[in-house]
């Protein structure tokens, strides 16, 4: 094994300013070789911003590269799909936005395909590499709440709580269409994955409701379309060790970001982490045990936090820094080790899927949706 | 006057509080035209079995009735005694506690002034960790001798069989605060009732744990008239200190949480967000939300009472028609509760109103 990977980024956005480019920089097992952008003035900026050597606003090039050991896709098109796969053919460890596929059933093939090829995978589920939610897991692993009874979910912001919120894009007009998933997959996925993570138990039924709050938009050019999309929605669930779960996501919610709660309750403990920039900090994880039911913090160890951690720091650049860099361990180290991979990936979808079915026919989902998909 | 089965226990708490006269007939109380209220509190042989027919009897002796939950278990039998309580000009008024926690006050006045503008969301939560422990009997009362019969069976085992106990012992006061907060009925519920603990003793004189099938933590969801969304939480086995409600309320125009849970000394906490401010702040309560001879530090049963039968007194004093938390709202709460419970044994949804 080489001493650094190399990373091509391809989709040099406000995400990947925020997030994958500042995280690739501070791992010490990293250098950043190339970023792409369909845009050539943006990919060369960011290329500048952060010393990254090459910019090419062709992604087959950044494919093509024999150099290249992982690709990051963080493009805001609907092109995660097809980006995926031509990374994994082409033999790279793949690291990618979500969605991967808005079909968990894609999701399973593409996750297939790596593992054919023995190639790492992981999707930006970005939340379970919170310091504080990293340590949750660890204290539930190491027995703190005992038997897990019940999951409490968020993942709520307000960004589209005005209806005449400025747009970058014109939102097409959905007239009369029935609803369309929309902050379910945008916001529910990172907070669905922790609710599977935590309780290490695949969810059995799930019914859920998904509403659209505010019905009309304004466009940049001024226009007011309807947009019947899901900005909220709730669901329960049962899992097949008996616990069960509640999971709500909405983007016109009041609250900061990112806008995430996970509570577990068991039989020895209860935690409860809290992901919301508020007056300077951004994670507060709390515990309670039977014998003392007065909710405490619980400060998380050094070890939880990424190399190049400053106090105080965004929790864009935090979170995520955690997440690349644990990336580049999992591959430098060889071995099985891949949380959070298009496996994971795959069940979160999954439960999506079946979410939005439990609410277009009103009833109870049982998973798995198709037997034989998965694992 | 205090009324009770026991007569020692009935003249130490006479004693205590200062009350004139004892009684162990009820119908001795019910019988007396200078008493105008009637207070309801009996936990009974079988878990509050003889509320039903304490309030008919005491409606029907013309007395004003507050009543403990659940009044009746069906919620047609709720509104068959609220009929009778308007036929009679009577007040009532049930033991919707949290609803008078000053921070509750406070969180439905800023409701109504438009804090939160639409309501979209509505979680609630009542939570608490008292039956953790499965050496903790099912009735925890210290028995001498072994009782007939008793409310809490859970002896069909079947999934879809197990006995209410959480979602209405505990979950009542927060469907009660969620309905007001969203100001709008419930159009349809689907809800799931685990028994996380399927084994524990009945009373302190068995020796034997058993396979007792009931209710010990509960989600539901619902979608409101108005279009809002609900979620209502409750658990027994959930570690938390008392009295464990959380009710979250977001709107088109801000956000309120309000916390009841004893810790620390604070026994409520109200936050709020609004969009151009979205970090929670704490906002402290009016003066004017606390009942008459506050203490600063005061456990919350005698402060959330407090407001509850001050409340009471001033609704029958003012004389008009202000009559909040009484046997209606009980009846519409009821019917959530019996409605999840259908929802659950035949897991579906079901539409609200159920059949009348």
């Amino acid at each position: 094994m080489k001493d650094k990977l190399h990373v091509g980024v391809i989709g040099a956005g406000r995400w990947a300013g925020f997030a994958h480019l500042p995280g690739w920089k501070r791992s010490p097992l990293v250098e950043l070789a190339v970023v792409c952008d369909v845009d050539v003035e943006r990919a060369k900026a960011r290329a500048k911003e952060f010393e990254v050597p090459d910019f090419t606003t062709d992604y087959e090039k950044v494919l093509s590269r024999t150099d290249i050991d992982v690709v990051d896709i963080v493009t805001s098109g609907d092109n995660h799909e097809p980006l995926t796969f031509a990374t994994l053919e082409a033999g790279k460890h793949c690291l990618v936005e979500k969605p991967v596929c808005h079909d968990y059933k894609d999701v399973w093939r593409a996750h297939a395909l790596a593992t054919s090829k023995k190639l790492k995978t992981k999707v930006g589920l970005t939340f379970r590499y919170a310091p504080a939610m990293q340590y949750m897991y660890d204290l539930i692993r190491d027995g703190f709440v005992g038997q897990p009874y019940v999951f409490n979910g968020w993942e709520q912001n307000s960004q589209w709580i005005d209806p005449a919120a400025p747009s970058r894009f014109a939102r097409a007009d959905t007239g009369d269409a029935p609803i369309k998933v929309g902050s379910l997959e945008g916001y529910g996925a990172p907070t669905i994955d922790i609710s599977l993570w935590l309780i290490q138990s695949r969810v059995t039924s799930v019914v859920g409701i998904l509403k659209n709050f505010v019905p009309k938009r304004l466009n940049p050019d001024g226009t007011w379309v309807r947009t019947n999309v899901d900005d909220g929605d709730i669901y329960i669930g049962e899992y097949a060790n008996g616990a069960i779960c509640s999971m709500q996501s909405s983007y016109v919610t009041v609250g900061n970001y990112p806008g995430i709660e996970a509570r577990v309750f068991g039989s020895k403990g209860a935690l409860i982490c809290r992901l919301v920039e508020e007056f300077g900090e951004c994670q507060v994880l709390r515990s309670a045990t039977p014998e003392a039911v007065e909710f405490v913090q619980v400060e998380v160890p050094p070890s939880y936090f990424p190399p190049g951690y400053v106090k105080g720091e965004s929790w864009r650049s935090l979170f995520y820094a955690n997440l690349v860099h644990n990336f580049a361990q999992e591959i430098c180290d060889g071995g099985q080790a891949n949380q959070g991979n298009f496996a994971q990936s795959a069940r979160v979808q999954e439960i999506i899927n079946a979410v939005e079915r439990s609410h277009r026919e009103r009833r109870w989902v049982d998973l798995p949706l198709e037997p034989g998909v998965g694992d | 006057m205090l009324c009770d089965l026991d007569r020692d226990l009935a003249e130490a708490r006479a004693q205590q509080f200062g009350i004139p006269e004892i009684e162990t007939d009820y119908q001795r109380v019910l019988g007396r035209p200078d008493i105008d209220v009637v207070d309801i509190v009996t936990r009974g042989k079988d878990r509050g079995e003889n509320h039903q027919e304490l309030t008919f009897a005491a409606l029907d002796a013309g007395k004003h009735v507050l009543c403990e939950k659940p009044v009746c278990h069906d919620y047609r039998d709720i509104r068959r005694a609220h009929d009778l309580a308007v036929s009679k000009n009577l007040k009532t008024k049930v033991g919707l506690t949290f609803r008078y926690a000053p921070a509750i006050m406070y969180m439905q006045a800023l409701i109504a002034e438009g804090f939160i503008g639409k309501p979209f969301i509505f979680n609630g939560f009542e939570q608490n960790s008292q039956w953790i422990d499965p050496e903790t009997p099912m009735d925890k009362r210290p028995h001498k001798e072994r009782s007939e019969g008793g409310e809490i069976k859970g002896y069909d085992f079947r999934p879809e069989a197990i006995q209410v106990l959480s979602l209405e012992g505990y979950g009542a006061p927060i469907i009660d605060i969620g309905l007001m907060s969203v100001g709008s009925k419930l159009d349809r519920v689907i809800g799931t009732l685990k028994n996380m603990l399927p084994y524990r003793r009945r009373t302190n004189l068995d020796t034997e744990r058993e396979r007792i099938n009931v209710d010990d933590a509960d989600i539901f969801i619902g979608e409101c008239a108005n279009g809002a969304l609900f979620s209502v939480q409750s658990a027994y086995v959930t570690v938390g200190n008392y009295p464990g409600i959380e009710a979250r309320v977001y709107g088109s125009n801000g956000a309120l949480v309000c916390r009841l849970v004893e810790e620390f000394g604070e026994c409520e906490t109200l936050h709020a967000a609004k969009p151009d401010a979205v970090e929670f702040v704490r906002m402290p309560i009016p003066d004017r939300f606390f009942p008459p001879g506050r203490q600063p530090g005061e456990p919350w049963p005698s402060l959330f009472y407090g407001n509850l039968v001050h409340n009471f007194m001033e609704e029958l004093i003012d004389g008009d028609g202000a009559n909040q938390g009484n046997f209606a709202q009980s009846a519409g709460v009821q019917e959530v509760i019996n409605a999840v419970a259908l929802s659950h044994r035949e897991r579906r949804w079901v539409d609200l109103p159920l059949e009348r």
